[in-house]
């Protein structure tokens, strides 16, 4: 059977489905439940929740910063715990309203390569951004409880902690982070019960970030002639 | 509640070419409920984004195409979590639920391998077979994927030569 011998088939399906399904009513009622706006309120809520920490760390380490700017010029390493969560704040932000950005700016009416390739990149930075804030509280959490006791105890508390006490928190951090994503790599699929286990497995592991270099290698194929 | 001019003109459009609706839906869904499932996100997207339709810039079709292909083939992808898997491929019962859950009555050879060759097809391939199958033009093809008329032509030689292969091969299996 050739291609064009298939065209027969495929008049042939046309007419049987003209006759069998329906198509006009059901728009209504799908409008009505409004699933589609469901299910983008549902994907924008953690890069949402994310952007709106962002802005509370960014908020929050900028104005202990600016209500310290004397200290923080006379001792800077005093100022570095809110330096580094105000940068990591600023960062989140950024990942935020692009991930926002992206998605609201598709257009489905725009040629199918270009939008599955918007899409995929859409779901490669969210990916992105859950992954590097699941790992970076690790290595950095001493780094925020410096900045706690600051705020708790004034800005020169920072040198009740001992420099070798926060490499070491710090390095500790990143080894676990390194062992967390062999762990989620290796055994992940095998010891994570439950869907949110599992995801939170996938992200760790990176999965979801092959997943989406895969297919965008196959978009970038067909593009190719 | 009466209709406003709108959404006169969006159901007027929609019973003109509710066809391309169903055969996309039945290209990316297995089922007869998945299959209504996608007619009807790819009704409700192309409400959405009807207002902003503009009859210089693309044929109703063509633009009728973007949408509801875009949607099969994201709705697919994110209903699949590996990129192997990225396709649900078609069951061999999937003539069995066309025709409002009936089926088709009599059994029909043509339409079986129809189905079988597209249900091999990648996501964005199936597209291309579909509007091939629909006696779009090349530049038109060009246009709703978003790839250059010369590429049209070579993947559709490609895609040719690969089914005139698979037809020798079953017709030396079975002719020996």
């Amino acid at each position: 059977m050739e291609l064009d011998e298939l065209k027969a088939a495929w008049r042939d399906l046309d007419r049987r489905l003209e006759r069998s399904e329906s198509v006009q009513s059901d728009w209504r009622r799908e409008l009505a439940l409004d699933r589609t706006r469901t299910a983008l309120r549902r994907w924008l809520w953690l890069p949402g929740s994310e952007l709106a920490v962002s802005v509370l760390a960014a908020w929050f380490a900028g104005g202990y910063l600016a209500g310290h700017a004397g200290a923080a010029l006379a001792s800077p390493p005093g100022a570095l715990p809110a330096l580094v969560l105000w940068g990591l704040g600023v960062a989140g932000i950024v990942a935020g309203v692009r991930q926002i950005v992206a998605v609201a700016s598709i257009d489905y009416a725009a040629p199918v390569l270009a939008i599955q390739r918007r899409l995929i990149e859409a779901r490669r930075l969210r990916l992105r951004s859950a992954r590097a804030s699941l790992l970076a509280w690790l290595p950095l959490w001493p780094v925020c409880a410096v900045l706690a006791v600051q705020w708790a105890f004034g800005f020169g508390s920072y040198r009740q902690f001992a420099p070798a006490w926060l490499v070491a928190n710090v390095a500790t951090g990143v080894v676990l982070d390194l062992v967390l994503v062999w762990l989620a790599r290796r055994y992940g699929q095998a010891l994570a019960r439950g869907r949110v286990l599992r995801r939170l497995s996938d992200s760790i592991a990176g999965h979801g970030l092959v997943a989406t270099t895969a297919q965008l290698d196959e978009l970038a194929r067909f593009g190719r002639e | 509640m009466t209709d406003t001019p709108l959404q006169q003109r969006f159901e007027a459009r929609l019973r003109e070419h509710r066809g391309i609706i169903l055969k996309v839906a039945s290209v990316y869904a297995a089922g007869a409920e998945d299959r209504r499932d996608l007619a009807q996100e790819i009704s409700l997207q192309l409400w959405r984004a009807f207002p902003g339709y503009d009859a210089a810039k693309a044929k109703f079709s063509t633009w009728l195409y973007r949408i509801a292909l875009n949607v099969a083939i994201s709705q697919r992808r994110r209903e699949s979590a590996s990129p192997a898997a990225c396709l649900e491929s078609l069951a061999p019962h999937h003539l069995d639920t066309i025709g409002g859950g009936q089926g088709i009555a009599e059994p029909d050879e043509r339409l079986a391998a129809l189905y079988r060759f597209i249900g091999e097809l990648d996501a964005l391939n199936r597209a291309l077979v579909l509007l091939y199958l629909e006696d779009k033009r090349y530049a038109e093809i060009a246009e709703v994927l978003g790839i250059s008329e010369t590429n049209v032509a070579t993947k559709l030689g490609r895609i040719k030569q690969t089914l005139r292969g698979r037809m020798a091969g079953a017709t030396s299996t079975t002719g020996a």
